[in-house]
C-alpha cells in the first residue's frame, strides 16, 4: 500500500501495482524505496487524483505501453480517436476536470491516461470552426484582425473541403 | 485529512520555488537537488524531496507565457527546455574540475580505483537525474532531435558525453593514463600475479559505456573501447605474447612450449569473459594463434616426425588442435603423415621378407596380411585419437596404405602378387579346420580382410583368384561354413556391386542345385532299380561361372562305375534335354573300400588314382604303358600319380614302369587320404590365374571403349582414353599401352573407325 | 483555474496529433497557444493539388512554400511534399511559385517524402532535393535531361522510389543510381517508361537483392515475361505489380523463387480479339504457384470495364489462394455475381472487397457478400464514366448489405464512407463519416492502407 498526499493535503492510500500506472511514482518507488513515508503530489488535487485513481483501478494489470510505442507511430496516417467504451464513459466529466484530468496524467506519467484525455479533446474540436471551437472551450481570441488574417491566408493551402 | 509531518532529512528540498520562477532561481533551487543526488546520493533521499524536484522541473518546462510575438509559444517552449538543459550540461562541466585535479596526482592501480569509484558514484547519480528530467526528456529532448537538431540527448546521454569530454579525455590526454594502467594490470596478470580483475572490468564497461552513435544513441557504440583501449591491448598482447614465445622455446622442447601456449589460449579466452567485450574475441584470438602458433609453425612442423615415432598421442593431439587454428596449419603434418605411414607399411613387409628368406613365393599370405593390417589398425588409431579422425588426415591415411599394400618388398614390380596373397589368406580362412582364427572371430578376421582390399588397385585379380579358391573349396567340400562364405561374398558385393560377385553367387547356387540333383537322382533309383551299391553324389556345374578346364585328355571310366555314369546321363537328360555334361574327372574324387588286406581300409582317392587302382582288380602288376592304356591318361600325369601312390605305399615299384599292388599295406587310420594335391598343380594354378585375369582385363577394356564410344558418337584420342582410366579404376589400374591396343583390335574389328580429317578421333560404328 | 487556454505546449500537440484536414488549419486560427500547438502536425505534410492552385495567380491564396519561406521555422516540421500539379502563366510554370518552391526545399532538412508528378518541375526542385539526410522516399516524373538525370545520384540512401515517365537519359542511369542504393532501397517503381527494356531493368534488379517491392507498370518492353525472367535477383520480394500482354511466349522454367511474396496486382491490357490475355494470367498463377507464395492481396486492372474477369480465372486464383487471401480488387473491370459467390465462400480470410458495386443486381450481389464470414469492408470502385447515369448508393442500400452481411462495417462509395455498428436495440446503424477528399492520387497499384 502506498500513501499519496494532494495538493490540498489529502491523503489516499492506494495499492501498489494500482499507482505504478504512473511511471513517476513506479520510478520514484524504485529509486527511493517503499517506506511508510508519503509521496506528495503537489501538483494534483484531491478531486483529480479521486479520478485518476479510479482509471488506474479499472485498468491495473494492464501492460504499460513501451518508451518506444510513440516512435513507431507513423505521424502521416491519420491516428485513430477511438475510445474504449469504459473509458469513454469515464472521460465524459465537465470540461475543467478533463483538462484537469490530462494534466495529472501528463504530470504522472500515465501515458493511456493522457492518450484518451487527448483523444476526446480532439473529438471535441473535430469538424467544427475557429469560432466554434473557442467558443466550446471559453478561449479569448488573442489575434488582432491583421494577423488572423495573414494566418488564414497562409494556412489556406491545408484547407480541404 | 491530517497531513503527515514526518521527520525529514535534512535536504528535503520541500521549498520548491513557485510555478512562475525565473531561470535563475529555478536552477539555484535544482542545483541543490542535482548537487546532492551526484554528491550525496548515499545520504538518501525523501519523497518529498524527489516530488518536489521532478515537480520543479516540470513545472518550469511547462510555464508557458513568456513573451507575446505570435509564434512565441513555441519558441519560448523551445527556450526553458534548452535553459535547463544548457544549465545541466553546464553544471557537470563544473563537476569535474575537482576530479580532475585529484586524477592528476594518482597512477596505475590507484588512478584505477579512483576512476571506478567515481565512475560508480556518477552513473548511479546520473541515472536517478535522468528520471528526475524526465519530462525533460520525454518532451524537449524528443522535439530536438526530432527536428534534427544534433547534439541533444537525453540527460543519461548527456551525462555520459560530459564525463567522456570533460573528465575522461583529460585524463587520457596524459600518455592514455586509464588505459595505460589498465593494459599494466593486465600484463601483471599474464606475469601471474593476482589482480583485481573487478576492477579492470569496471573500468572496461566503462570504455564501452562512453561510445556514443550519434544517429542512434541508444545503440551500443564501441568506437571509444577500440580507440581508447582494444587497440592497444591487442598490439601489447602481441607483443607480449611474441617475446613470451621465442624465449620458451629457445630454452624448451616443443612438446612443453605446445603445452603453455595452449594455456595460454585458454586464458586469453577467459579473459575476454572476464572482463573484455565479447566483440574483442575475434581478433584477440587470431591475433594470438598467429603469435603463439603460425609464427612458430615451421618448428611444430619438423618436431612432428619425433612425436609420431615414439607415440607420443597426448602431444599429437595438443600439437593437432593447435595446428588446425591456423589456416594450412595442418597439411605439412598431414603430408608428413603420409610418408610416415607409408614408409611404416614398406618397412613392415621388407622385414618379413627379409625373415622369410629368398623365396618371395613362399610368403606366408597370413604373416603378409597381419603386416599389413598392423599398420594400418596402429595408424588409424593415431588418426583417430590424435588427430580426431579428421578428414584429411584419414585421407592421407589411405593414400599411404594404397602405396604399401600394393606395392612393398613382396610384390616387387608385379602388379599381382598383392591381391593372390590377400585372396590366399581369405582362402585359409575360409576353410575348415582354419587354425588362425577363432570360431567366432571370423566375421572379424574377413572384415580385415576388407580393409585390405578395398585399398587393393587390380581388383579383378583378386576376384580370379578368389573364385579359383572357392571352387575348389566348394568342390573339394572343404568351405568352414556356408554362413562365412555367404557373408564375404556380401562384403564383395557392397565393395564392389552386384556384377563383381555374380559368378560367386552362381557358383553358390549351382552347389545347392547339385544337392537337390543328387538327391533326387537317389530317389528316381531307388524307386527304379535297387541295386546301386555305389554311393554317388554329382556336382553340376555351369561352365561359364566356374573356372574349371576339363582334363586335357580322355578318360576310360572304369568298370565299376559305368553303369551309375549311364544311369545318371540319362536321368540328367531328361531333366534337362538338350545339356551336355562334360564330365571333369580331374576334380572328381572316390573312395575305395579295400578287400585285399586283413584290416579293411577306406581309400580316399582322386578318380586318376581310382582309374589306376581299379586296374589291380583284375591284376597284381601293372606296367606304366598297360596303364596308360588302360586308363587313356597321359604318361606325365600318370607317372605323378603313381608316384604319390607309390610313396603312399599302395603300389610298389620295384621295377622301373612296373607297379605292383602293395599287399602289406599298413596304415594306423583307418580312413586313408590318398588324395593329394601335386606340386605342379598349385602352380600352374598361379599362372593360369594370371593369364585368365589378363585376358579379362582385354575384354573389359574393349567393352568400356565400346560403350562409351557409343554414348558419346565420336571422342578425340585423349579424351577416350582419360574416360576408359576413370572408368575402370575401381577394378584395376589400366595400363595406357593395352587401352590403346585395344582400341586397334576394335579399329580392326571395325567397332569404329578413324574420322576423315582429323588424325586422332574416332567415330562409333552402329 | 485550468482551461484550454493555458494548456501547456506539450499536452496541444498531443491533442493536435490526433487532428488532420480541415481541423488543423481551424485550430491555428483559436488563438496563439493554439496556433502554437498545431504547427507541427500542420506542416507536417504540404500537399498542393488542383484545388490549392486556385486563385494563385490572381494571389488570392498563397502557395505553403511561401509560407515556409515568409516563417522558415516552419520548415523544420515539413516531413512530406507532394506536388501533383504547378499552376502555369503562358504555358509555362508559374516562375514565382516554383522559386518559392526551390528556396522552400532548400530549408526543409527533415524531409522524409517528396513526391513530385508535374512535368518539367522535377528538373528545376531537383538541386535543392541534393544530400538532404532524411529524405526516404521520392515519386518523380522524370523526363529528365542527361545533366539533370545526373543529379539524380545526390538522392542517396532512399527507401522507397517511384520513377514516372521517364526519359531514356534516366533509364540511362538508373543502373548506376540503384548501384548506390542497394543499401537501402526496399521499394522501386517503374511507371510509364518507353524505353524501360529487359537488360537495364536486370542490372537495376541484380543491385537491389534485399528488394521487398517491385512494380512494373505500363513499360511496354519489360511485360510479364520480362518480369519472370528478372525477378530471381530480388527473391524476398512481397509486393509486385506489373503489365502483362499478349505476349504468349512460355515463362521460363524453373520459376523463380517468390516464397514471400503477399501482394500482387495485374495490369492487363488487351487489343487483340480474341485476346489470349485470360490464358496468359492463368500461366502466370501456374507458374507462380511453385514457391507457394502466401498471397494476401490480389489486384487486377483491365482496360474496360465491359470486360469481365474470367470465371475460371477467379476459380483458380481461388483454388490457389483462397486461405490466404484477405483482399481483393478488381479495377475497371467487371465481375460475374458467381465469381463474387465463389470467392465470398472460398475466401476463409476474406476482409475487403474492391469492386464495382452492380446497383442493378444489389440483392444477390449482397447474398453472395454474405457468404462471407470475415468480410468487413467493401469499396466501390472509383467509375466516374457514368457519371450521372449510374445510380448511386444510398444509405438504405448501405444498411441492407450490412445487416445481411454477417461482417460487413464500411463501405465506401463515391467519397462516401459508411460505417455501421451493431445496436442491441436498433440493430444496424449506419453513420456517415465525412465525406472524403478525392483520393490521394498515388498509383494504383502501390500499396496502400
Amino acid at each position: 500500500m502506498v500513501l499519496l498526499v494532494t495538493s490540498d493535503n489529502e491523503q489516499f492510500n492506494a495499492d501498489k501495482d494500482v499507482v505504478e500506472r504512473s511511471v513517476l511514482i513506479k520510478n520514484m518507488l524504485e529509486d527511493v524505496g517503499e517506506s511508510d513515508q508519503p509521496i506528495p503530489l503537489p501538483n494534483v488535487s484531491s478531486s483529480v487524483l479521486k479520478k485518476v485513481l479510479e482509471y488506474c483501478e479499472h485498468h491495473r494489470g494492464e501492460p504499460l505501453p513501451s518508451a518506444d510505442a510513440d516512435q513507431s507511430q507513423d505521424e502521416t496516417r491519420k491516428r485513430t480517436t477511438d475510445i474504449s467504451e469504459w473509458d469513454q464513459k469515464f472521460i465524459t466529466v465537465d470540461q475543467e476536470m478533463l483538462f484537469e484530468i490530462i494534466l495529472a496524467a501528463n504530470y504522472l506519467d500515465i501515458k493511456s491516461l493522457l492518450d484518451v484525455g487527448c483523444k476526446t479533446v480532439a473529438n471535441m474540436i473535430k469538424g467544427k470552426t475557429p469560432e466554434e471551437i473557442r467558443k466550446l472551450f471559453n478561449i479569448v481570441n488573442d489575434f488582432t484582425p491583421e494577423e488572423e488574417a495573414q494566418i488564414k491566408k497562409e494556412n489556406e493551402w491545408a484547407e480541404d473541403r | 485529512m491530517a497531513s503527515s509531518s514526518t521527520a525529514a532529512p535534512s535536504n528535503d528540498f520541500s521549498k520548491m520555488p513557485a510555478k512562475t520562477a525565473d531561470l535563475e532561481e529555478t536552477w539555484t533551487y535544482l542545483n541543490a537537488g542535482v548537487d546532492h543526488i551526484m554528491n550525496n546520493l548515499e545520504k538518501g533521499l525523501s519523497f518529498t524531496g524527489y516530488t518536489s524536484l521532478y515537480t520543479t522541473v516540470y513545472n518550469y518546462c511547462t510555464s508557458t507565457k513568456m513573451h507575446g510575438r505570435m509564434d512565441n509559444n513555441r519558441s519560448g517552449a523551445n527556450l526553458v527546455g534548452s535553459d535547463l538543459y544548457n544549465k545541466l550540461s553546464e553544471y557537470f562541466v563544473q563537476h569535474f574540475k575537482p576530479m580532475i585535479q585529484k586524477a592528476e596526482a594518482l597512477t596505475d592501480v590507484d588512478l584505477l580505483r579512483y576512476y571506478a569509484s567515481e565512475w560508480d558514484r556518477y552513473t548511479t547519480g546520473a541515472n536517478y537525474l535522468n528520471r528526475l528530467f524526465t519530462y525533460l526528456n520525454r518532451y524537449w529532448v524528443k522535439r530536438e532531435r526530432d527536428e534534427g537538431k544534433k547534439g541533444v540527448f537525453q540527460v543519461y546521454t548527456l551525462a555520459l558525453s560530459q564525463w567522456k569530454e570533460h573528465f575522461f579525455m583529460h585524463i587520457q590526454k596524459d600518455n592514455s593514463k586509464i588505459a595505460a594502467a589498465t593494459l599494466r594490470l593486465i600484463t601483471q596478470q599474464r606475469n601471474g600475479e593476482t589482480i583485481d580483475q573487478g576492477l579492470v572490468k569496471k573500468v572496461v564497461d566503462s570504455f564501452v559505456s562512453l561510445g556514443l552513435d550519434i544517429a542512434d544513441p541508444n545503440k551500443e557504440c564501441l568506437d571509444v573501447y577500440k580507440d581508447q583501449f582494444e587497440t592497444s591491448f591487442i598490439q601489447a598482447t602481441e607483443q607480449y605474447y611474441k617475446k613470451e614465445s621465442e624465449t620458451f622455446l629457445a630454452e624448451n622442447s616443443v612438446p612443453d612450449y605446445l603445452k603453455k601456449a595452449e594455456e595460454r589460449l585458454r586464458e586469453e579466452e577467459n579473459r575476454v569473459e572476464r572482463y573484455l567485450h565479447t566483440k574483442t574475441r575475434k581478433e584477440l584470438i587470431s591475433k594470438c594463434e598467429n603469435v603463439l602458433i603460425r609464427e612458430h609453425g615451421e618448428l611444430m612442423w619438423e618436431s612432428f616426425q619425433k612425436l609420431l615415432d615414439f607415440d607420443q598421442d597426448e602431444d599429437l593431439q595438443r600439437m593437432y588442435s593447435l595446428l588446425s587454428r591456423i589456416p594450412e596449419g595442418l597439411e605439412p603434418l598431414r603430408k608428413r603423415f603420409e610418408a610416415h605411414v607409408k614408409q611404416a607399411g614398406l618397412a613392415a613387409i621388407s622385414k618379413l621378407v627379409g625373415e622369410a628368406g629368398a623365396a618371395t613365393d613362399s610368403l606366408d599370405p597370413k604373416a603378409y596380411v597381419d603386416a599389413l593390417l598392423e599398420v594400418h589398425q596402429k595408424n588409424s588409431e593415431i588418426v583417430n585419437r590424435s588427430f580426431k579422425g579428421e578428414a584429411g588426415f584419414a585421407a592421407s591415411l589411405d593414400k599411404a596404405c594404397r602405396e604399401f599394400v600394393n606395392r612393398n618388398a613382396a610384390t616387387g614390380t608385379s602388379s599381382t602378387k598383392s591381391p593372390e596373397l590377400i585372396a590366399k589368406h581369405a582362402d585359409m580362412l575360409l576353410r575348415k579346420n582354419n587354425k588362425m582364427a577363432e570360431e567366432n572371430d571370423l566375421e572379424g578376421a574377413l572384415n580385415r580382410v576388407m580393409i585390405l582390399f578395398k585399398y587393393l588397385e587390380d581388383k579383378d585379380v583378386f576376384q580370379t583368384f578368389y573364385t579359383t579358391k572357392l571352387s575348389k573349396r566348394l568342390i573339394h567340400g572343404v568351405s568352414a561354413s556356408d554362413e562365412a562364405e555367404a557373408s564375404m561374398i556380401s562384403k564383395l558385393k557392397e565393395a564392389c556391386g552386384f556384377e563383381y560377385t555374380n559368378k560367386l553367387q552362381r557358383m553358390f547356387t549351382d552347389m545347392s542345385l547339385s544337392k537337390d540333383l543328387t538327391d533326387s537322382f537317389k530317389d528316381r533309383m531307388a524307386q527304379n532299380h535297387d541295386d546301386m551299391d555305389i554311393t554317388f553324389s554329382i556336382m553340376v556345374l555351369g561352365t561359364n561361372f566356374w573356372p574349371l578346364n576339363p582334363p586335357p585328355h580322355d578318360f576310360v571310366i572304369p568298370v565299376e562305375i559305368i553303369s551309375t555314369y549311364d544311369r545318371f546321363q540319362k536321368y540328367y537328360q531328361t531333366k534337362h534335354s538338350g545339356r551336355k555334361l562334360t564330365w571333369l574327372w580331374n576334380y572328381s574324387k572316390n573312395e575305395l573300400r579295400t578287400n585285399y588286406l586283413n584290416q579293411k581300409y577306406i581309400l580316399m582317392t582322386s578318380s586318376y588314382q581310382m582309374a589306376v587302382l581299379l586296374q589291380y582288380n583284375q591284376n597284381d602288376t601293372m606296367s606304366l604303358d598297360e596303364l596308360v592304356s588302360a586308363t587313356s591318361i597321359t604318361k606325365d600325369i600318370l607317372t605323378q600319380v603313381l608316384a604319390v601312390l607309390v610313396k603312399a605305399k599302395i603300389l610298389i615299384n620295384e621295377e622301373t614302369d612296373q607297379y605292383d599292388l602293395n599287399p602289406s599295406f599298413k596304415s594306423k587310420k583307418i580312413r586313408v587320404n590318398l588324395n593329394l594335391p601335386i606340386k605342379a598343380e598349385v602352380k600352374a594354378e598361379s599362372a593360369d590365374v594370371l593369364k585368365a585375369v589378363d585376358e579379362d582385363r582385354k575384354y573389359v577394356i574393349q567393352a568400356t571403349i565400346v560403350r562409351i564410344m557409343k554414348a558419346r558418337k565420336t571422342m578425340k584420342n585423349q579424351a577416350l582414353i582419360q574416360e576408359v582410366i576413370s572408368q575402370i579404376s575401381q577394378r584395376f589400374a589400366p595400363k595406357i599401352p593395352d587401352i590403346k591396343k585395344a582400341i586397334e583390335t576394335l579399329l580392326e574389328k571395325e567397332y569404329m573407325e578413324r574420322v576423315e580429317g582429323s588424325k586422332d578421333t574416332f567415330a562409333y560404328i552402329a | 483555474m485550468v482551461s484550454a487556454d493555458n494548456l501547456n505546449l506539450d499536452v496541444l500537440e498531443l491533442i493536435c496529433s490526433y487532428l488532420s484536414g480541415n481541423d488543423l488549419p481551424s485550430v491555428a486560427l483559436v488563438s496563439k497557444s493554439f496556433l502554437a500547438g498545431v504547427i507541427p502536425r500542420l506542416y507536417h505534410t504540404i500537399s498542393y493539388r488542383i484545388r490549392q492552385q486556385k486563385g494563385y495567380e490572381t494571389g488570392e491564396t498563397m502557395s505553403p512554400f511561401a509560407s515556409v519561406i515568409t516563417h522558415p521555422h516552419l520548415a523544420v516540421h515539413v516531413r512530406n511534399i507532394e506536388i501533383r500539379v504547378v499552376p502555369i502563366v503562358k504555358s509555362c510554370l508559374h516562375p514565382v511559385f516554383v522559386r518559392e518552391c526551390r528556396e522552400a526545399l532548400k530549408i526543409c532538412k527533415n524531409l522524409q517524402v517528396f513526391k513530385c508528378t508535374v512535368a518539367n518541375a522535377v528538373a528545376i526542385l531537383l538541386p535543392s532535393l541534393a544530400h538532404k539526410t532524411r529524405l526516404q522516399e521520392a515519386t518523380l516524373y522524370a523526363n529528365l535531361t542527361t545533366d539533370q538525370a545526373a543529379m539524380l545520384h545526390k538522392l542517396e540512401k532512399l527507401e522507397s522510389l517511384t520513377i514516372e515517365f521517364a526519359s531514356w537519359n534516366v533509364v540511362d542511369i538508373m543502373p548506376a543510381w540503384t548501384g548506390s542504393l542497394t543499401k537501402t532501397l526496399t521499394s522501386l517503381a517503374l511507371y510509364m517508361i518507353n524505353e524501360l527494356h529487359e537488360d537495364i531493368l536486370k542490372s537495376i534488379l541484380t543491385n537491389l537483392p534485399n528488394l521487398r517491392g517491385l512494380h512494373v507498370v505500363g513499360c511496354p518492353k519489360a511485360d510479364h515475361t520480362v518480369i519472370f525472367r528478372q525477378i530471381v535477383h530480388t527473391p524476398l520480394v512481397e509486393t509486385l505489380s506489373l503489365t502483362t500482354s499478349e505476349n504468349t511466349a512460355p515463362l521460363t522454367f524453373p520459376s523463380p523463387p517468390m516464397r514471400h511474396l503477399k501482394h500482387l496486382a495485374f495490369d492487363t491490357r488487351y487489343s487483340m480479339q480474341p485476346s489470349p490475355s485470360p490464358a496468359i494470367l492463368g500461366s502466370i498463377l501456374a507458374h507462380i504457384r511453385l514457391s507457394a507464395p502466401p498471397l494476401q492481396s490480389f489486384t487486377i486492372k483491365l482496360p474496360e470495364r465491359k470486360v469481365v474477369v474470367g470465371d475460371p480465372f477467379i476459380s483458380q486464383l481461388v483454388e490457389h489462394y483462397g486461405s490466404t487471401l484477405r483482399r481483393l480488387s478488381f479495377l475497371d473491370c467487371g465481375v460475374s455475381q458467381e465469381s463474387i459467390a465463389e470467392i465470398c465462400k472460398n475466401c476463409v480470410n476474406l476482409q475487403r472487397l474492391d469492386v464495382s458495386i452492380p446497383m442493378k443486381e444489389l440483392l444477390p450481389f449482397t447474398r453472395n457478400l454474405s457468404l462471407s464470414k470475415t468480410l468487413h469492408t467493401i469499396v466501390d470502385v472509383d467509375n466516374h464514366v457514368d457519371h450521372g447515369m449510374r445510380p448511386t448508393l444510398k444509405q438504405e442500400n448501405v444498411r441492407y448489405m450490412m445487416s445481411v452481411g454477417s461482417n460487413l462495417r464500411k463501405v465506401v462509395s463515391n467519397h462516401r464512407i459508411w460505417t455501421g455498428r451493431l445496436d442491441p436495440v436498433q440493430g444496424v446503424v449506419v453513420t456517415l463519416e465525412k465525406r472524403r477528399s478525392h483520393s490521394y492520387g498515388s498509383l494504383w497499384f502501390m500499396p496502400r492502407d
